[in-house]
């Protein structure tokens, strides 16, 4: 049995209101942690069945349906606090899954939306991919690095090829590394103002 | 001329506005008194702002005031019944309520002038 179907009722009907109603608050939470997912789930069921307790007149059924109808169905507000939660992602040293699934669920609000995370995600890209560049330096010294074409356009990664130009050297780790975390922490930043300021 | 519905609507608009600016006000003043936990919150709040709220709504609410550090919370096992989320204001959120306070009282006391003439 999972969290949705923990608590017992005497009455099957009760026992099937609140199963479902838990396992529709589990579908709307999907895309986050199972930290997070069974805390929302905690606060609910702690919350409903307090509801439940205090509602003293009629059946289990009839109490829990009106418990429920005072709560408000999962659609009208768990999709919020989802969303509040996956905002946690925004916050540096947190989890990466929560971002992309915050980022996905913000693509498909609008077209400015899908906008936004197009760029932040592409964003999020670079930042991983200057990190790596500053790491790979250690390893390749020779190939990787800010390297310019014959013809002068700047490029940076891995060559294998002399007639490439080398130009920042080792200064590529300190600069990469620092350019990574800057980008990381302005695009948080963007990501909280931008879903916030989208939210309302 | 106005009918009778569209000065209800036009009502409950503004109603449901000023209870939708006013409920991190609210929250803030309450947990201020006491730490309290979500369903004794939402009770608290109702008992205030009037039963037709649906109480699920604020959930989303007090993650965003934990989120911005304005209140804190912890998780208690009680000794009968599931364990609840209690909820405090931080020293953030005293200082956000102080400022929200002297606010509303610039604003009651500008219409109660307005009012007076």
């Amino acid at each position: 049995m999972g969290d949705a179907e923990n608590t017992t009722f005497t009455q099957n009907e009760a026992q099937t209101t609140w199963s479902e109603y838990m396992r529709n608050v589990e579908g709307l939470c999907g895309s986050l942690g199972e930290r997070q997912k069974a805390d929302i789930l905690a606060e609910l069921k702690a919350h409903l069945l307090e509801s439940y307790i205090q509602l003293d007149e009629g059946d289990e059924a009839s109490r829990l349906s009106a418990a429920i109808a005072k709560l408000g169905e999962p659609e009208d507000f768990v999709p919020h606090w989802v969303e509040e939660r996956l905002l946690e992602g925004a916050q540096p040293g947190s989890s990466t899954r929560n971002l992309y699934y915050l980022l996905r669920s913000n693509a498909f609000k609008g077209v400015q939306q899908f906008a936004f995370s197009l760029i932040v995600g592409f964003g999020y890209m670079m930042t991983f991919y200057f990190f790596i560049m500053a790491v790979m330096k250690v390893f390749f010294p020779e190939n990787v690095g800010l390297h310019l074409t014959p013809s002068g356009i700047p490029f940076l990664g891995y060559v294998d090829a002399d007639e490439f130009r080398e130009v920042l050297g080792y200064w590529l780790i300190p600069i990469g590394l620092a350019t990574a975390i800057s980008l990381q922490l302005f695009l948080n930043y963007l990501v909280g103002r931008w879903v916030t300021h989208f939210r309302r | 001329m106005v009918g009778n519905d569209d000065l209800n609507e036009q009502f409950e608009k503004w109603r449901l506005q000023l209870r939708k600016g006013v409920l991190l006000y609210m929250v803030l003043a309450l947990l201020n008194r006491e730490e309290m936990y979500g369903y004794a919150l939402i009770s608290a709040l109702s008992e205030k702002m009037g039963a037709d709220m649906a109480e699920g709504t604020i959930y989303p609410l007090l993650n965003r005031m934990v989120r911005s550090g304005i209140v804190t919370f912890d998780w208690r096992i009680m000794e009968s019944g599931p364990a609840r989320k209690y909820y405090q204001i931080s020293e953030t959120g005293r200082e956000l309520l102080e400022r929200m306070h002297d606010h509303w009282q610039s604003v009651s006391t500008g219409l109660q002038e307005l009012e007076d003439g």
